[in-house]
């Protein structure tokens, strides 16, 4: 276990050496995620409608995700 | 919303006042967020820009319900809005990443051409159907590219300003040779640089521009060329702003008055290539 925790599984993204800023799109997208989850479950005649708008917002920021994690990956795998 | 300058009725001005102040509002929030990025934070700033784009997706929403059963162009323009706000986020939160030399924020230009082809498929840009600009289609249907002599002109123009910025940023000419070895490493992180000047085109005279143009006419060009200036000079630096804001309010004209894209994407690739490799400092 203490070999496991002082080994580089023991952070194998590095979270703690990721800058705040990196956080902010991803909460604006678990806003928007949560938001659009609330509409559908709420129902109604115009839930259709606001998720088709909250999707086109959605996308993006799903993107931006992906990639800030493929490159964190990258460049993880690259130095371990 | 419609604003015609023709009808004096109360009502049109009331609703003309309403606009302005709209813009002026607007314009005014996205300058202060990047106040607050420059004086206080990156991080607070990227915080102002996602609240400014989450309260403005939810205001676009509230407008379309309202505006569900007419046509409706309130709701477009807060989509639109929603727009430069969300490139800005992405370019301050995109990891900077070394490709050679050359250390540029440039995968943030990837999710927004994302957000750019889903708009083109959303009933957004319907009301302009028959002018909003196309790449290679014309406004009647058929295929070609309309005024090809001034689309070369104005990629030409392009160019040429990229140059003007990039001596104006270094301050003298480097020759060519060892321009181009300073360039090698940095191939890649000058490509994404070219394709993000081409995704800003498409979104911002794509989407942006016919939306407020359908409004505003000459204002709504101007309006959106000057926050395309914005957002570019946030990413190159405010040394080359003359270029810059010339370059947009070019392309800008450029697509009002051809309704075609052909000319400006490769005028804006053209700039930031000319930029990429003149700026010696850039690549170092």
């Amino acid at each position: 276990m203490t070999m496991l925790a002082q080994g580089p599984l023991a952070a194998p993204l590095g979270l703690r050496n990721l800058d705040q800023i990196y956080f902010v799109p991803l909460i604006a997208l678990l806003v928007l995620l949560l938001e659009r989850e609330m509409i559908r479950s709420a129902g109604g005649p115009h839930a259709r409608t606001a998720i088709r708008i909250l999707d086109v917002a959605i996308l993006p920021l799903l993107v931006a995700f992906l990639i800030i994690v493929g490159l964190r990956l990258n460049q993880v795998l690259t130095h371990s | 919303m419609e604003v015609s300058v023709t009808s004096a009725s109360p009502r049109s001005y009331r609703r003309l006042s309403q606009l302005t102040a709209g813009v002026v509002g607007y314009l005014a929030a996205m300058a202060a967020t990047e106040i607050v990025a420059v004086a206080v934070g990156p991080l607070q700033g990227a915080t102002c820009l996602a609240l400014m784009f989450i309260t403005l997706v939810n205001l676009t929403i509230l407008a379309r319900l309202r505006e569900a059963a007419s046509a409706g162009t309130v709701w477009r323009l807060l989509a639109v809005a929603s727009i430069p706000p969300l490139e800005r986020l992405l370019m301050l939160c995109m990891p900077p990443l070394r490709w050679g030399r050359l250390e540029e924020y440039v995968f943030w230009s990837v999710p927004l051409l994302v957000g750019a082809i889903v708009l083109f498929r959303t009933p957004l840009l319907a009301h302009v159907a028959d002018s909003r600009p196309r790449l290679t289609r014309t406004p009647r249907g058929g295929y070609g590219l309309p005024g090809l002599s001034g689309q070369l002109l104005v990629a030409l123009a392009g160019a040429a300003l990229g140059v003007a910025a990039g001596l104006q940023a270094e301050g003298q000419l480097l020759p060519v040779g060892e321009l181009l070895r300073a360039a090698q490493p940095a191939w890649l992180g000058i490509v994404m640089a070219v394709f993000a000047g081409c995704s800003q085109e498409l979104v911002y005279r794509g989407v942006i521009q016919p939306v407020a143009t359908a409004v505003g006419d000459w204002v709504g060009m101007i309006v959106s060329s000057l926050l395309m200036a914005s957002a570019w000079l946030a990413w190159v630096g405010v040394g080359v702003a003359a270029p810059v804001v010339a370059a947009s309010l070019l392309f800008g004209w450029a697509v009002r008055r051809w309704h075609t894209l052909v000319g400006v994407l490769v005028g804006h690739g053209l700039f930031n290539l000319a930029l990429a490799l003149l700026w010696h400092r850039m690549l170092l």
